[in-house]
């Protein structure tokens, strides 16, 4: 693969509606390639950071992240927390799958409310935070211990949904670096239906909406093997 | 917890992933395919990601030599 990175991933592009389907000047397939780019630039930097110290997460290390993977491309949006588009609140929707394997089905979710993004994703930074010191601190603590904070961040962050676009590629760097920080290795969902069923089963928010999610994360890792 | 940090090869956890069952350096390569699969992840439509794949590899945009790591 060559060192420039583009070209194995050319003919990949986003879905149309998606507000960052296409930069101004590039090709949707060009936009797909530079984000697939900077998230790699930002993957590549978190394990010296890791390495570096403990990670403390903020709204604003959220925001760099999403910043760098789409500032070249998008520099009103990228980093921006949503706020508001004209006169109005900018709400984001998405959908989740809900229900069981057999009988899936869809759920659309609002984000946070912009006025209380900043400090939703404040607390769940500080809950975050606080969990890794305790867990760095302890020698009780299970990984699985470990694995659960990582995944609650994950998933809180994507309910939560800062930008108008991009949430889930700039979270996919806050779960790495939060598995990094806790002395995990960070993991990558290779059965992407299983994913967005656990990721729909955590949104519900009812007895342990983290486990099954949390579980998957801890097999994957168990499966790799211990650091 | 386990406070290891390497297992005495010098493979932490931060410098090296588990590809296919096998220990390896997180390179440049790797990290693309973990940007990839954040990627195809984020289209909320898995199906259309694999056949996304499928159409890379028969286009012979080297899509082949990610779709083992994202839909293995």
């Amino acid at each position: 693969m060559s060192p420039t990175h583009g070209a194995p991933f050319r003919g990949f592009r986003d879905h149309e509606e998606s507000p960052f389907f296409r930069a101004p000047g590039l090709t949707p397939e060009q936009t797909w390639d530079v984000s697939i780019n900077r998230l790699a630039d930002i993957l590549e930097t978190l394990g010296p950071l890791a390495d570096a110290g403990p990670i403390e997460f903020s709204p604003a290390l959220l925001r760099s992240w999403h910043r760098q993977i789409f500032e070249e491309m998008f520099p009103d949006d990228a980093g921006r927390l949503r706020w508001r588009r004209g006169r109005d609140p900018e709400h984001v929707y998405f959908d989740a799958i809900i229900g069981t394997p057999e009988r899936p089905a869809i759920r659309r979710y609002r984000g946070t409310n912009p006025r209380k993004l900043h400090r939703r994703l404040g607390k769940i930074c500080t809950e975050f935070n606080t969990a890794a010191a305790d867990i760095r601190a302890s020698e009780t603590f299970e990984r699985y211990d470990a694995v659960h904070a990582a995944t609650r961040l994950y998933v809180k962050i994507l309910r939560a949904h800062p930008f108008i676009d991009g949430n889930l590629r700039g979270t996919t760097a806050a779960l790495d670096a939060a598995l990094l920080t806790l002395n995990l290795r960070r993991v990558q969902f290779t059965d992407l239906e299983l994913h967005d069923q656990l990721l729909g089963t955590a949104f519900v928010g009812k007895h342990d909406p983290y486990r099954p999610l949390a579980e998957h994360i801890a097999e994957i890792i168990s499966t790799s093997g211990e650091a | 917890m386990a406070k290891s940090t390497n297992n005495g090869s010098g493979a932490s956890h931060t410098t090296h992933v588990v590809i296919d069952g096998k220990l390896v350096p997180f390179t440049r390569e790797i990290a693309l395919q973990f940007s990839l699969n954040a990627h195809l992840l984020s289209l909320g439509d898995p199906k259309r990601a694999a056949e996304m794949l499928a159409e890379a590899e028969r286009a012979g945009n080297n899509g082949s030599s990610v779709s083992t790591v994202v839909l293995s």
